[in-house]
């Protein structure tokens, strides 16, 4: 029941073979953990020919510094992430937030790298192929309409990923290799807004590796949803907060599960003023001008805002508290 | 498309052509006739169908066979290899921990992966550890009770044999 | 009574089961081996009202490896004996997911091209998805034998109602709206049907209910029932799914016999949401006349069910028992039919009681009244014990009303099983709520039951315990949910039946257990074969409001209470205080 399309799975041994088999095949799909990928495509919402499996690659499973850097690998499991001796002493939000993700049995297949470029969700998206058939399918997969913005040319499937938003916070990079060599970008650039094409990685990249610079201050990450565990974010949070004194010395908060990509909120407006009510309404302002939650999920969006505005305020009494 | 896949079974070595595209638990279920690995939902949501890989858990219909090349895959009828029951199992059976046993199997396999990585786990981490694995009927206290009577009768046979 | 210390011996079939469920033997209907088995599979409507103009088939029996392809034209026998259900959509096709024709082929992508080949002609007709629009004026007709789509009506009433009313010193009304909720049982709905040599059938069902299976195959097939053997096979769960024969047993055992082959027929979950036979979506209108000491004097109650398709056969009657000593009563009962996956049989006999026990709480609370002292006051002599224990586990006289902020403690009661019969229950909630997020969350349950006669006490507390865990799933976050009749919720993420860490601490109280044999921890009673989950889903939820309400200030209509549904009151409160 639900069976695989038809592929050709491809396991190469290094990041090199990998980056190559991508370059040389047509619209290749990649599997990492699988509890993404293989779920979707069980549902009929991709057919590809090949398949390069990315989980056989041990040179991408390191946690190691590098300068004043950690580079962490994206094959990396979210359930190493949750227990690793380096994350959680530099960077524990990241832990915090790994450890959110689905249940711990998803956790210790889904990789880093999966996690991040995990597809789009919508509840005309995530259903199967007679479910989609008889909506006539939708503009994110083999249809013309999307059936969330009814004249919309592009896809508001959203984005659900938990650890985007906290590598975003923490000013994290990407090292995406490609036939070329690497190169390195902020994460956040790794997305569009767009939930058909979500990922800016070229045909022929591979995500490598984060690399975290140093955290001067305090992050955390905050999760909205029904059930305390398997359940994605309905709304999440990430800030990292340098507080120097009574004032916001440098501040990053990045939203996920409202839009279809997850994004940077501009706090400018609150850098060199104190944490209050003030600030509050301004991070309010900057959250909703930000967020555009629409009816993707089946908790619907004006509770998906709600909850996401009172809980970036808990987050932020909390760093602020502990900065 | 098919491929050798080399994988140890429940303690036995296999090799065996499968297609590219066989999940592992359709190779465990249709392939060797595993069928105590159990399939609850559509995809990746209940699960039932956990098995260990290298003393993981995993889910069994979220992961390619060909995934497990190489790998040492253990399902529940692996557990007691030809003997009894494990304590775990037993526990499982004397707490009531399984009603329709539905879930069982799967619920089992996430208990001994805890146990193997913590043999002393809290309650807490207990639930959490099993939270992904749905229970209909749930005796949920009894799952959990399960869990923490087979935790102790793993210490004890531990104190049992360093004192031998 | 702590039962965690216990070790009575099982009697040694339970024990040689369990022992199957523990090892991986147990053998449930999709494990049964069948080499060389045709694989099954169904076409289901995609448009929830239509005439079906024609179906051609001729495609999908051309094709290579297709070995039976069956229609509503093979089984003209409607689904046991029911009015209008046939296995297999006749003339018309009346919800969005019914099945409309079946392939039985070589292997599993042969079959799902076959089911893309079959052409099926509709006729369009309107649709509806409410009881109300379903009996609006000028409705299309569901079914032809019910006019205004009203699948069943029921009025009850006992004393003189009017006369308790009118001396009641305080008299309030309420209404609620309880989501419909699903089996979920998590075993996939599967059925394997061997052909012996004879022509006769034996089928290996995923069931409850083998004897109806039987007789409804036999019925259906046009076949003698002693050429049709129903094997047990493990059951995965029923919770009302499996009591009764499924359209797709019957189809299964169509297709073996065109075939001449065995079949399996396995669904996906998806597939199993769509059979369900659950709760439908039921709206309770409660008034109940109390006097300032908190003895009832009169009790009304109008229940309406939004009702599937089609409901189960196994229909139980309007009357809703009540749980207290009160003559003047009157129960009114209508369920539509809509164009939505088929129901259960249940006459909302658990909303019903859920309804006036939330009402109960408020009316109390308006008195100033103790909930649990109000109840002790009209209730028989079997529930007032329940209501003494729990009082008594709970330390409910210290606890109430000190819980800390954002907590509270909430008190309801209920029957095991909808019927008179089968024992009552009481129990205590202890939650929070969380006024960001919305969450509520269990954190400690305590409930007392009266089993009333020979259950093996063990058994019969962890039965208790899957019942309250069932009431707390639809307490807080379980329910489908439909846009124009399309299934949303038709998987085990949306569907948010709660994990292990969702669990509540419950302490069980089991009263009245006499002498029985030792038994399995099976999720039904073997004296009638329910489980007691919708019964004391009647106390969940209203002991829920109630906790919800103390914890928050705000008394809610309707269920299940998940985040953005509390969110909804929160705001509305603060509205309100501003
Ligand atoms: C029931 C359920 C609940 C879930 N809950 C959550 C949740 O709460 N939060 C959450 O964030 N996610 C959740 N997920 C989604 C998923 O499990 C996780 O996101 C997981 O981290 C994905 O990792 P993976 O390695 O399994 O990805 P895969 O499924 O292997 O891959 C996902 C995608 O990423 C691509 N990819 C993987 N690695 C790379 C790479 N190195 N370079 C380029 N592309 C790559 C793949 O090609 C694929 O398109 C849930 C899934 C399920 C089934
Ligand atoms: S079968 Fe449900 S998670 Fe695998
Ligand atoms: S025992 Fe039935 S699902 Fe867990």
């Amino acid at each position: 029941m639900n069976a695989l399309p038809d592929f050709r799975l491809h396991r190469p041994a290094t990041l090199d073979e990998a980056v190559r088999l991508k370059a040389q095949i047509e619209h290749p799909a990649c599997v990492a953990g699988g509890s993404d990928i293989l779920v979707n495509l069980r549902r009929g919402l991709a057919k590809p020919g090949d398949l390069i499996d990315l989980s056989g690659l041990r040179d991408l499973d390191a946690i190691e510094r590098i300068g004043d850097e950690l580079w962490i690998g994206a094959l990396t499991t979210l359930a190493r992430l949750t227990r690793d001796g380096a994350v959680a002493a530099a960077y524990p939000a990241l832990a915090e937030a790994a450890a959110t993700v689905a249940g711990p049995t998803h956790r210790a297949a889904a990789t880093l790298g999966g996690n991040l470029c995990q597809d789009t969700r919508c509840v005309y998206y995530n259903q199967s192929e007679w479910w989609r058939d008889g909506n006539a399918y939708c503009l994110k997969h083999c249809g013309e309409k999307c059936h969330v913005v009814a004249k919309s040319d592009r896809c508001y499937a959203t984005y659900h990923g938990d650890l985007a938003p906290v590598l975003m916070a923490l000013g994290a990079s990407a090292i995406v290799a490609r036939a070329g060599g690497l190169r390195r970008l902020p994460v956040e650039n790794l997305f569009r807004e767009d939930g058909a094409h979500y990922l800016t990685l070229a045909p022929d990249e591979i995500l490598a590796a984060i690399a975290l610079p140093p955290l001067n201050g305090r992050a955390a990450y905050v999760k909205g949803r029904v059930r305390e565990s398997v359940d994605f974010p309905l709304t999440g949070i990430a800030a990292a907060l340098k507080r120097e004194g009574d004032v916001i010395a440098a501040l990053r908060v990045a939203i996920t599960g409202m839009n279809s990509a997850p994004l940077m909120v501009d706090v400018s407006k609150l850098i060199g003023k104190p944490w209050n009510d003030e600030t509050a309404t301004l991070l309010s302002n900057a959250l909703r001008s930000r967020a555009t939650a629409l009816a993707t999920t089946l908790a619907g969006p004006k509770y998906r805002r709600r909850a996401m505005q009172g809980l970036a305020r808990r987050l932020m009494d909390q760093v602020w508290a502990h900065g | 498309m098919k491929s050798i896949l080399s994988v140890t079974v429940n303690g036995r070595r296999r090799e065996d052509a499968i297609p590219d595209n066989l999940l592992l638990i359709d190779y465990l279920r249709d392939g060797l006739g595993l069928t105590g690995t159990k399939q609850g939902c559509d995809g990746g949501e209940c699960g039932a169908c956990t098995v260990l890989v290298d003393d993981e858990p995993r889910l069994a219909c979220s992961t390619l066979a060909l995934q497990v090349q190489g790998r040492r895959v253990e399902t529940i009828e692996g557990l007691a290899g030809d003997g009894d029951l494990t304590p775990l199992q037993r526990a499982f059976q004397d707490k009531l921990g399984t009603e329709c046993g539905f879930c069982t199997p799967g619920m089992i396999l996430a208990a001994e992966a805890l146990l193997r990585r913590n043999p002393h786990p809290g309650r807490e981490e207990i639930k959490q550890a099993l939270s992904g694995n749905l229970c209909r009927c749930a005796g949920h206290a009894q799952i959990v009770a399960a869990v923490e009577t087979a935790a102790e009768s793993r210490k004890n046979e531990t104190a049992m044999e360093g004192a031998r | 009574m702590n039962t965690q210390d216990m070790r009575i011996p099982r009697a040694d079939a339970s024990q040689d089961k369990s022992a199957a469920k523990v090892s991986g033997k147990a053998r449930y209907a999709a494990d049964i081996p069948a080499n060389g088995a045709l694989v099954g599979r169904i076409l289901r409507a995609k448009i929830p009202h239509a005439r079906i103009v024609s179906i051609d088939v001729s495609q999908a029996l051309a094709l290579e490896g297709v070995a039976a392809v069956c229609t509503g034209a093979d089984c003209p026998a409607p689904l046991g004996g029911a009015a209008t259900e046939f296995p297999l959509a006749r003339d018309k096709a009346r919800y969005r997911g019914e099945a409309v024709a079946a392939v039985a082929a070589r292997d599993e992508a042969t079959a799902e091209q076959a089911i893309r080949l079959i052409r099926v002609e509709y006729e369009k007709l309107p649709a509806y998805f409410d009881a109300k629009k379903a009996m609006g004026e000028g409705a299309e007709a569901i079914h032809a034998d019910k006019p205004g789509n009203i699948l069943r009506e029921a009025h009850a009433t006992s004393g003189d109602v009017e006369a308790g009313f009118a001396a009641a010193e305080l008299t309030r009304e309420k209404s609620i709206k309880f989501g419909e909720v699903n089996p979920a049982q998590l075993e996939p709905n599967a059925t394997l049907v061997e052909v012996g040599r004879d022509g006769g059938l034996i089928l290996h069902a995923a069931t409850q209910a083998p004897q109806d299976v039987r007789a409804c195959v036999a019925q259906g097939l046009g076949m003698d029932e002693a050429q049709i053997r129903v094997e047990n096979a493990y059951v995965g769960g029923g919770f009302g799914a499996r009591s009764e024969c499924a359209p797709f047993e019957i189809i299964a055992a169509l297709l073996a016999r065109k075939a001449k082959r065995s079949v399996r027929l396995k669904q996906t979950r998806e597939e199993t949401f769509l059979g369900h036979r659950g709760r439908p979506e039921t709206h309770v209108a409660v008034k109940l006349g109390m006097m300032k000491d908190g003895r009832f004097t009169a009790c009304q109650v109008q229940t309406t069910q939004t009702g599937g398709a089609y409901a189960s056969r196994s229909a139980a009657d309007g009357a809703a028992p009540g749980l207290y000593a009160l003559h003047a009563r009157q129960h009114d009962l209508l369920r539509a039919c809509a164009n939505l996956p088929p129901c259960g049989g249940a006459a909302g006999a658990a909303e019903s009681i859920a309804g006036v026990e939330a009402l109960i709480n408020e009316m109390a609370g308006e008195l100033g009244l103790d909930p649990l002292a109000v109840r002790a006051l009209n209730a028989p002599r079997e529930l007032a014990d329940c209501l003494e224990a729990v009082k008594q586990a709970s330390g409910w006289a210290e606890r109430r009303g000190q819980t800390p902020k954002g907590r509270g403690l909430g008190l309801a009661c209920g029957r095991l099983t909808e019927g008179d019969d089968g024992g009552v229950a009481a129990l205590a909630l202890e939650v929070s709520v969380d006024e960001v997020t919305g969450k509520a969350t269990a954190h400690k349950l305590w409930i007392a039951a009266h089993v009333g006669g020979a259950l093996d006490p063990r058994a019969a507390e962890s039965r208790i315990r899957t019942g309250v865990w069932m009431g707390l799933g639809r307490a807080l976050s379980e329910e489908t949910r439909y846009v124009d009749g399309k299934m949303l919720h038709g998987n085990l993420l949306d569907y948010r039946m709660p994990t292990l860490v969702e669990s509540p601490d419950v302490e069980v109280v089991v009263i009245g257990a006499a002498d029985a044999a030792p038994a399995d921890a099976s999720p039904v009673d073997p004296r009638t074969g329910a489980n007691w989950a919708a019964g004391l889903s009647a106390a969940v939820m209203p002991a829920l409001m109630g906790a919800v309400h103390e914890a928050a200030g705000v008394w809610p209509h309707t269920l299940p209470l998940s985040p953005d549904r509390v969110s909804d009151l929160l705001d509305a409160r603060d509205r309100v205080k501003k």
